[in-house]
């Protein structure tokens, strides 16, 4: 068998072990196994075994997951949601799907202080989806609207996304990170217009109740949200005052968390002692499985896969739109399977040249990448954001009804990568603005 | 028997469960201290990165996998759950516990061995100013690993009726 | 044969397209051996490439021994001196010639871990570089700074400068956030790490070079696989690697900053004489910080080592003033010196 044949047998046995309900990180961790041995040797797949989990895990910027996940733990246990759902759903019970519309703000919210889209979408499912659920939203759409939003924390600055692409591939990582903003927004506005058009045409999906409430209450219940927008602006004044750096903010914020859950008086020792554990459990869950895919990284490396598409670019016909179209392929199909930061190690080195041979602009590009990138996290067998929601919110939705409801965004998410690459002004003009 | 050895797992489970929570709140109460030493004294602590990279990272990614797997947590894909037949369920869940166990153990030989040569080099890692020792973190995945293989084994001999009541 | 040459550098990376791939093409023409080479951390990241070597997923690889110092003590040991020297030219050679031919046991220590160290070069000089002007060494008191370490550390404090620790590819957030005033780093990180989004002044005095870097180790199980002629044909184009690593990788790539800061309004400004001051008198203590550091990595015989590598740089000094900017005489004296003399058996 050559080493490509061997690779796509490797992936067909992901989807066929996926399928018997196996662990996710198991099947990741256990195929690459069996991959690398028989593409190398016994030894060298040890090898990969012996290193990858701790070298993978012992990781400055990956500390920004746990703490962000910290932050979102605390902040629900702490019952300061459910003050601010509660006065979203007072204010916004005429716009059909509107706790999923709040939650979706809310994310690009959260997104502007968090640097990860699994942080922003753990921390979010954590938050919103009980709620919504509390108000008999459908759990697809409830769920979906969490992971989905969840993208924006690597779209919006700060983005741990962005400081890689840019290490990567030489670019400026202030451009990438101001390029990225609008879409970012773009994108928030976007899902918010299909929630709305969906829950209109479709009101069973966001049940809307009749009850007319005064507007002194209304304003009562405002009042108490207060802890939400304090943190989210801590935080993103802490990183834009200098106090922490991106990475730091996680742990920032969950410390702010703390002293609002005092300031509130809703601080008890063991509410916290259950977040930290919450948040931990969390964490291992979502690691074992990043490390798994990590392993399938070098699996997938080593089977030429890489070698593969170099060719394939080689023999596109002239012109961009082959190049898109391409791409679309490469990122979708490696999204399936692969992590973020696998995808980038193996496309970045191929496309990045193709890029300056066509006269593409850089930052452009990598705002598109990054964006595949995240589709990638949403996108089944292996979506990262999903089972990340489903790690925080438990047994209350199985996970095909959120790739379900997840769907619905991934259409949006064509309409946006067709726009951005179709008016690159969308990406450019901030920091064409800004003199960079 | 089986009932000693669930109660020691149990044990298990919250000493780990105890370290992890240890460790991920001096990662939070180290980066803040780290920030707030920056902000007032304009300088940083020595290894910050490194000592929550290399311990508080460690601890919080592999101490809580026992009790992950004990709340029946760890994720997958049920696509085809409704077509089971009870029966068909639970050779599936004996079936993935037999193969985490066997993954399980392999990792934890594996994490072993690289934790041995760590100890035997006295494995350090460079800091801007000086040197910091690593090697004890490494005997964090052993041990969590080879726990967590000891529950997936519990599980598999346990009758179902005390399955679903530890899952 | 067939090798697997593993890289951390991105494919865009000046010394990995410039001088690398240009090595790996003339080998390829030169035998029968063909490398495929995996840019960008795919096969391993930068930590991970002594790994790598050792169990066989690379056959050949760029390795950053500062990742792994105690698997590789003495050569980490070397790292340490940053101020002897500061012609990237120089110190590549030093550097080589003190690894291959003069330090025993940092040959032992790559065997132990079943590599073979080939290619030992020196990074270009780093450079202090602030977010803010700088008039004199006044302004530097009590800035913030982000060294790589050894003597530099002692340089801030001659300075009055604190310590703040950033990691790389985080540095230039800090540099536009105000976290830290200046970071001390290679004129490429300008762009490669987008330094030049912080960058105002930058203190035109080279203040150390990273040493002991390794553009092609190679796993010794994969080594002795090859035949006579093609390991003949890797050690005949060393010499062409480490030359077109300084000429064609670190020249191309300072011109390249250089340029950069010029179209982005960065300045470069004349060091006073209590700055110049200053890198003298860790220059003069460098011998004495770096045993200490030897001391406390427990380096038996270490003094010899770097003595010797003194020795090297001085030698190199000399011959560099014959060289001049002659690569080809240059790649020739290479080989006399150093890989004419070399045993890898
Ligand atoms: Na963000
Ligand atoms: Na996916």
């Amino acid at each position: 068998m050559s080493s490509l044949t061997i690779g796509l047998v490797g992936i067909a046995a992901l989807v066929v072990l996926f399928a018997l309900r196996l662990p996710i990180g198991l099947v990741l961790g256990g195929v690459s196994f069996f991959g690398i041995w028989t593409l190398t040797s016994f030894r060298t797949a040890f090898g990969a075994v012996k290193s990858i989990p701790y070298e993978f895990s012992a990781s400055w910027s990956l500390t920004a997951i746990p703490m962000f996940l910290l932050m979102g733990a605390i902040i629900h246990r702490s019952g300061i949601t459910e003050q601010l759902f509660r006065a979203a759903r007072l204010w916004l019970n005429r716009l059909p799907g509107g706790l999923a519309v709040a939650t979706n703000f809310a994310s690009a919210g959260f997104a502007a202080a968090s640097g990860s889209s699994l942080a922003t979408a753990t921390a979010m499912a954590r938050i919103a989806v009980p709620e919504m659920l509390r108000y008999r939203y459908d759990p697809g759409l409830a769920a979906g609207v969490v992971a989905s939003a969840g993208t924006l924390g690597a779209l919006i600055p700060p983005s741990v996304m962005f400081v890689l692409y840019g290490v990567f591939a030489e670019e400026s990582i202030t451009d990438l990170m101001l390029a990225g903003t609008v879409p970012g927004i773009l994108t928030a506005l976007v899902y918010a217009a299909m929630i709305i058009l969906r829950c209109k045409r479709n009101p069973s999906l966001a049940p809307r109740s009749d009850e007319v409430v005064p507007l002194g209450e209304r304003l009562r219940a405002l009042a108490g949200i207060w802890p939400l927008p304090f943190l989210i602006i801590g935080v993103i004044g802490g990183i834009y005052s200098g106090v922490v750096s991106a990475t730091e903010a996680g742990a920032y914020g969950a410390f702010l968390a703390l002293i609002a859950a005092v300031l509130t008086g809703r601080f008890r020792w063991r509410m916290i002692g259950e977040a930290f554990l919450e948040a931990a459990l969390n964490t291992a869950n979502i690691f074992f499985i990043a490390i798994g895919a990590a392993l399938l990284t070098r699996f997938v490396v080593l089977a030429g896969i890489p070698f593969a598409i170099s060719d394939l670019i080689d023999a596109l016909p002239g012109g961009v739109v082959p190049l898109f179209v391409l791409m679309a392929v490469v990122y979708l199909a490696a999204g399936m399977f692969l992590d973020p930061i696998g995808i980038m190690l193996i496309t970045i080195p191929l496309f990045v040249p193709t890029f300056h041979q066509m006269g593409l602009d850089g930052v452009l590009m990598g705002v598109v990448v990054v964006k595949f990138l995240e589709v990638g996290l949403l996108t089944p067998p292996v979506g990262l954001n999903v089972f990340a929601v489903k790690a925080s919110i438990d047994d209350a939705i199985p996970i095909t009804t959120i790739f379900r409801g997840v769907a619905w965004f991934l259409v949006c998410e064509a309409i946006i990568i067709t726009l951005l690459l179709a008016f690159p002004a969308i990406s450019l003009t901030l920091p064409a603005l800004s003199g960079h | 028997m089986k009932i000693a050895m669930m109660a020691a797992i149990r044990r298990l489970e919250y000493v780990m469960n105890a370290v992890a929570v240890a460790s991920i709140a001096l990662m939070m109460l180290h980066i803040v201290a780290e920030a707030g030493t920056r902000l007032v004294l304009r300088r940083s602590l020595e290894g910050t990165t490194e000592i929550v990279a290399h311990y508080y990272m460690i601890g919080v990614v592999f101490l809580p996998l026992l009790s992950v797997r004990l709340r029946g947590r760890l994720i997958a894909a049920n696509l085809i759950d409704a077509w089971l037949s009870p029966a068909a369920d639970r050779a599936l869940s004996r079936l993935s516990d037999l193969l985490l166990a066997a993954w399980f153990i392999f990792l934890s030989v594996a994490s072993t061995i690289t934790a041995l040569r760590a100890t035997d080099t006295s494995e350090y890692i460079e800091t801007t100013t000086g040197l910091l020792t690593i090697w004890p973190s490494r005997w964090a995945l052993p041990v969590a690993l080879s726990a967590t293989a000891l529950a997936c084994l519990c599980a598999i001999f346990a009758a179902p009726a005390d399955r679903s009541a530890d899952a | 044969a067939e090798l697997r040459y593993g890289s951390s550098q991105p494919a865009v990376n000046a010394v990995y397209k410039n001088a690398v791939t240009p090595f790996i093409e003339r080998v390829e023409e030169q035998s029968d051996l063909s490398i495929r080479a995996y840019p960008g951390g795919q096969l391993a990241s930068a930590k991970g490439a002594l790994d790598s070597l050792r169990d066989g997923t690379a056959d050949a690889s760029l390795l950053i021994p500062l990742w792994t110092p105690s698997e590789l003590p003495y050569i980490n040991g070397l790292m340490q001196v940053l101020f002897t020297g500061d012609d990237p030219m120089v110190v590549t050679a030093a550097i080589a010639e003190t690894v291959l031919l003069h330090c025993p046991p940092c040959r032992e220590e790559m065997l132990e871990n079943g590599a073979i160290s080939l290619a030992p070069y020196s990074t270009s000089p780093y450079y202090l570089q602030c977010n803010k002007a700088i008039g004199s060494s006044d302004d530097l008191k009590g800035t913030r700074a982000r060294v790589v370490g050894g003597g530099q550390t002692r340089l801030l404090e001659e300075l009055g400068a604190t310590r703040v620790i950033v990691t790389a590819p985080e540095i230039a957030e800090a540099l536009t956030r105000n976290r830290i005033d200046c970071a001390v780093a290679p004129l490429s990180w300008l762009q490669s790490y987008s330094l030049g989004d912080g960058v105002k002044t930058i203190v035109d005095q080279p203040i150390g070079t990273a040493r002991g870097m390794e553009a092609f180790a190679v796993r010794k199980e994969s080594w002795d696989r090859l035949s006579d002629a093609e390991q003949q044909a890797v050690v005949k184009n060393l010499p062409a690697l480490l030359a077109d690593i300084i000429a064609r990788g670190f020249a191309e790539e300072d011109r390249a900053a250089i340029a950069f800061a010029k179209d982005h309004g960065i300045s470069f400004v004349e060091p006073d004489a209590t700055f110049t001051t200053a890198v003298d008198t860790v220059r003069q203590n460098e011998r004495e910080i770096v045993m200490a550091e030897a001391q406390r990595r427990g380096l038996h015989d270490f003094e010899s080592i770097l003595d010797s590598h003194i020795a090297s740089v001085e030698k190199w000094q000399a011959l560099r003033d014959e060289i001049g900017d002659d690569t080809e005489r240059f790649n020739a004296t290479l080989w006399d010196e150093i890989y004419s003399k070399i045993d890898l058996d």
